[in-house]
């Protein structure tokens, strides 16, 4: 018991930090760091598409982990005190009581972050992945129009908004219909 | 048969002594009620009597069994004391019937249909399975206390603990819950209660205790110590609470 506190503690401070410094990153900086540094190690990272997806995912993760930390730290403490009187244990606790409320509270930071990363993936172009900005600035090349930049800017529009908007008013509806805060 | 007993319990946050030294003992379908000033520490021993939180110091027995020298399972003996907190505590994601199932199949590993047979049991014994399907949200304070209830009795407890079930309600939102933990009582349910309601703890209690910085002070039938109290402390809290101020 007393290890695995000891443990969970260990583990909880590496994660902070990992969320410290990674939220202070430029993603862009995460890109070029994996695609043109570490891919001399790891050559994994030679493909300019799997170091845009790994830098992404690396630099979401950390603002994930936020917006959940800060959503199951609102679960009330009266609802999990009461589970404890019904005799739960903590793993049941944290799977019928904490995720599920955490998940609806988590719900807008999470469309917004969504939104985010796509918009991001913008960014792997400066490693010459064929990206939707990327074919916008060829064909604006092409065409001499700045046209294009107008349709990539109106796609991507198109793709975020309406998950950052349905994933915010889902979360509110569900909020309001349970009460939660 | 003892169902709770505590041999000289005592309780520090840090420096702070909240229980300093209490011998208390509850049987079977006795109903005991805990009255006393804010900070005397009756929550923090209902809570210890609970298993929700350690002692400093001190034992408890649970039906006779010492539960923190022989390491019993916690959790099992919590599974069998029903809680009703001072704020109504139901799970906000699940209707009234989940809120009360959800021991019943986590806890006592109960098949689906069995839960929902006893969890609507005990919704009907607080009047509240019209209410089923409905989420805390959208009941009064009163019925979520009623709910709150029907999830500590559903499991059968050996003891119901109740810790100020009515101090967040209005004065008729009191008196539904009072009505509910009334009619246990005449059931014969075992039960320890802290509450404000002198009332109704004159009505029910076998025994009424006065706490006060931490310890026990006072304690006998509700005649003597409401109407002829010993000691200055208990004559004056009451002459306060009657008074109203």
């Amino acid at each position: 018991m007393a290890i695995t506190k000891q443990l969970s503690r260990k583990a909880s401070t590496i994660l902070e930090v990992y969320d410290n410094i990674m939220r202070g990153i430029p993603v862009l900086v995460i890109m070029l760091f994996l695609h043109f540094g570490l891919a001399a190690f790891i050559p994994i990272f030679r493909d300019p598409f799997i170091s845009t997806i790994i830098a992404l995912g690396l630099r979401s993760c950390a603002f994930q982990s936020q917006i959940f930390r800060g959503a199951m730290n609102s679960v009330s403490r009266d609802q999990m005190l009461a589970a404890v009187s019904l005799g739960m244990t903590k793993m049941q606790i944290f799977r019928h009581i904490i995720i599920p409320q955490a998940f609806i509270v988590a719900l807008p930071g999470l469309g917004s972050e969504i939104a985010l990363l796509i918009k991001d993936s913008s960014y792997s172009f400066v490693l010459g992945v064929l990206d939707l900005a990327k074919y916008a600035d060829i064909l604006r090349a092409a065409q001499k129009s700045f046209y294009p930049y107008l349709l990539a800017a109106a796609i991507y529009v198109a793709i975020t908004l309406p998950i950052a908007s349905y994933l915010d008013r889902l979360g509110s509806a569900l909020k309001t219909k349970y009460g939660l805060r | 048969m003892s169902v709770l007993e505590c041999v000289d319990l005592k309780k520090s946050y840090g420096r702070l002594q909240v229980l300093k030294g209490i011998n208390f003992e509850i049987k079977r379908g006795e109903k005991k009620v805990i009255i006393g000033p804010s900070g005397s520490g009756k929550s923090t021993f209902l809570r210890i009597m609970g298993f929700l939180e350690p002692p400093t110091e001190g034992r408890i027995f649970f039906k006779g069994e010492d539960v923190y020298a022989s390491r019993l399972n916690l959790n099992l003996i919590r599974s069998k004391i029903g809680f009703v907190f001072q704020e109504p505590s139901l799970f906000r994601h699940l209707t009234c019937l989940e809120n009360v199932k959800i021991g019943l199949k986590c806890v006592l590993k109960m098949r689906d249909k069995e839960a929902t047979e006893k969890a609507i049991e005990a919704l009907k014994a607080v009047k509240m399975e019209e209410w089923a399907d409905y989420y805390p949200a959208q009941l009064s304070g009163g019925q979520q206390q009623r709910v709150g209830i029907a999830r500590a009795l559903a499991r059968d407890p050996e003891i119901l603990l109740f810790d100020e079930p009515t101090a967040s309600l209005d004065v008729e939102l009191t008196w539904e819950v009072i009505d509910v933990m009334r009619d246990l009582a005449r059931r014969g349910v075992t039960m320890l209660i802290v509450t404000h309601e002198i009332a109704f703890a004159k009505e029910v209690a076998d025994e009424i205790l006065f706490m006060n910085s931490g310890r026990i002070i006072e304690s006998g039938p509700p005649e003597q110590i409401l109407t002829n109290p010993r000691t200055p402390r208990v004559k004056e809290f009451l002459k306060r609470l009657v008074g109203g101020t």
